[in-house]
């Protein structure tokens, strides 16, 4: 087909265009609807996520898009996504939860598993005061309702 | 727009209003000054009133009334305060939070719930627990705490995992936590949204051997992924229940934890009847099963779906079945084929397996792994650590397929780490998993050999 060789801009909520693939821009579900919906602009305007977000964004679907049409070794190629999908998601946490939002928002469902996954994964096995320093939060209970809290599941502080 | 009863126009209020900003913006010197003027004032208004001691107490009651409230309201803006600024450092919204809340094993979300009160509103919502697993915190885990988790997820259950990977003593016995009989209950427990449950995991619970335990099974229609640990005792009437009540099993990975009776057609035809007649079946874990190779043979040979086998640990079959596996017909979709640490697995006929290979036979077969710790049985009877495969050939023919044979020698002490490169570290833990009576029970096995 000539469509799959279509290439498609979208802007980032700084104004900044990238150009992609139709293949690629189909991963953002968001964007799918989109031009089923006869939305056959070759620019998309994506407001809500910015440059650097939205380059990473289009880098994990490019490799996800890539990696889907090679035929033949597919166990080696699924080992090797892995291993991407790992180093993609080795960012500073406030990195990652913009990756989580902005795969939320264009429907990326890979990328919004794996990102958070890697947010669980860190919160398990923590104590609440590791979690806290981890995520820099801060303790908004009053000691009674801490108490109450710590109470109900006490069970999950033992040893 | 100011409303009538603005506190700007209540002249009491203006005045409260303006002694409590002078307190705020009272100078910033050191706080010994603001301590001794505090003090006194409060003397002087004490001795002012020396005549009368109840107006003196009731000076004080005020002053302490007084300085509480300002401490309490202190403390609630600095909280409402804290509330925000963990709103911005954690800036996903409460669906997606909750989405990495239904990820966690359940101790740690209810670690997590006692962070800030943001994560606690978070871990009252259903779907965080979606997937309910309490394998970290077995020995704190009552039948009480599992009920009421398993209210809170209510039509959102999609997961439960109970018990533990490691293997307990006998002495830890405990008649509260999860066990055989509470399991048997979980059918009636009006909580239990069954027929949502798309995967279980019972790991090394005490008193499975009443059949009763597996009625569980027969309210969760919707099962696809059931896997179950350290089964003692008879337990073929699972296999019954399994192919009557769920019929949508995709994944069963069974491992038994004593050496049960060797399982023939007879003794196995529940089992073969599920995996004959079990549509979606495409794995299948029978860790440490004493199935005979004609058993083996009709698992391997009898489902039209079943790409994945695993038969290790298996201390009777001894190979003959790859025999006739290897001559299926082309349609089977078996890909995976792993016999690992089978104590009486024969070097000859995983040879043959591979001559076989190279001539084409076994044409759907990816990887096959016949590794043992304690080599193969060589023809003489004795145990072989160095057999020769013509591994090469192999490679060359069949670059589709991987052979993996590996067998450390007998004396050294770093055993093969047995497992598929793909299985998950849980399901390697399950497949190497031994108990003391296992090495004992295997010993006297291998002096039948001979």
């Amino acid at each position: 087909m000539s469509e799959s060789n279509k290439k498609i801009s979208l802007i980032s909520s700084e104004g900044e265009a990238f150009e992609v693939s139709e293949a690629v821009a189909r991963e953002f579900e968001i964007v799918a609807h989109m031009l089923e919906d006869g939305c056959s602009g070759s620019s998309i305007p994506i407001t809500t996520v910015d440059s650097n977000i939205l380059g990473k964004v289009i880098e994990y679907c490019t490799k996800h898009v890539e990696v889907g049409n090679v035929e033949g070794n597919s166990e080696k190629a699924e080992k090797d996504l892995e291993e991407f999908d790992k180093r993609f998601i080795a960012v500073e946490m406030n990195t990652l939860f913009s990756l989580i939002l902005a795969a939320n928002y264009l429907n990326v469902k890979g990328l919004l598993n794996i990102g958070c996954q890697k947010v669980a994964d860190t919160i398990k096995d923590m104590k609440p005061e590791e979690v806290r320093s981890i995520f820099n939060i801060e303790n908004d209970y009053t000691p009674a309702e801490e108490e109450v809290v710590r109470k109900e599941n006490e069970w999950a502080f033992q040893p | 727009m100011d409303s009538p009863t603005s506190p700007a126009q209540n002249p009491s209020s203006v005045h409260a209003h303006s002694i409590i900003s002078s307190l705020l913006t009272f100078p910033d010197s050191s706080p010994l000054s603001i301590v001794s003027s505090f003090h006194r004032e409060l003397e002087q208004a004490l001795a002012s009133a020396s005549d009368d001691a109840s107006v003196q107490e009731s000076l004080v009651d005020r002053t302490l009334q007084l300085v509480s409230i300002l401490l309490e309201s202190t403390k609630r803006s600095f909280r409402k305060r804290a509330t925000a600024h963990n709103s911005s450092s954690w800036f996903l919204p409460p669906e997606l939070t909750v989405k990495v809340f239904s990820m966690v094993d359940t101790k740690s979300l209810m670690r997590a719930a006692a962070c800030c009160t943001m994560f606690n509103k978070c871990a009252m919502d259903r779907f965080a627990y979606a997937h309910v697993d309490l394998t970290t915190a077995t020995s704190q885990v009552d039948i009480k705490v599992v009920c009421n988790l398993i209210h809170r997820a209510g039509k959102e259950l999609r997961s439960l995992k109970l018990g533990s990977l490691a293997r307990p003593y006998p002495s830890d016995f405990n008649p509260s936590l999860v066990n055989g009989p509470f399991l048997s209950t979980l059918s009636r427990n009006p909580d239990f949204i069954g027929n949502r449950l798309k995967s279980l995991g019972l790991y090394n619970i005490r008193s499975m051997n009443h059949n009763s335990s597996f009625e569980v099974l027969s309210v969760c229609s919707n099962l696809t992924d059931l896997r179950i640990v350290g089964l003692n005792n008879p337990f073929m009437h699972l296999f019954k229940i399994l192919t009557e009540k769920c019929r949508l099993i995709e994944h069963l990975c069974i491992e038994t934890s004593q050496l049960l009776s060797t399982i023939d057609t007879v003794k196995g035809s529940h089992l073969i009847k599920f995996v004959t007649n079990s549509p979606n079946l495409t794995s299948l874990r029978l860790i440490r099963f004493r199935l005979t190779d004609e058993v083996a043979r009709i698992l391997a040979q009898s489902s039209r779906t079943l790409e994945y086998l695993n038969l290790s640990r298996s201390s009777t079959i001894n190979g003959r079945f790859l025999r006739d596996v290897r001559n299926s017909c082309k349609e089977s979709p078996l890909k995976s084929l792993i016999v690992r640490n089978c104590l009486k697995l024969q070097e000859k006929e995983v040879l043959e397996l591979c001559n076989s290979l190279i001539k084409g036979n076994f044409k759907s077969i990816r990887h096959i792994d016949v590794s043992n710790n304690r080599g193969l049985v060589s023809d003489d009877g004795k145990r072989s650590y160095k057999p020769k495969f013509p591994l090469e050939k192999l490679k060359e023919e069949r670059s589709d397929v991987t052979l993996v044979a590996d067998f450390p020698s007998p004396w050294s002490v770093k055993h093969y780490p047995v497992c598929h490169e793909e299985d998950d570290e849980e399901l390697r833990k399950i497949e190497m998993m031994e108990d003391d009576a296992s090495s004992s029970d295997e010993e006297s096995s291998e002096d039948d050999l001979g």
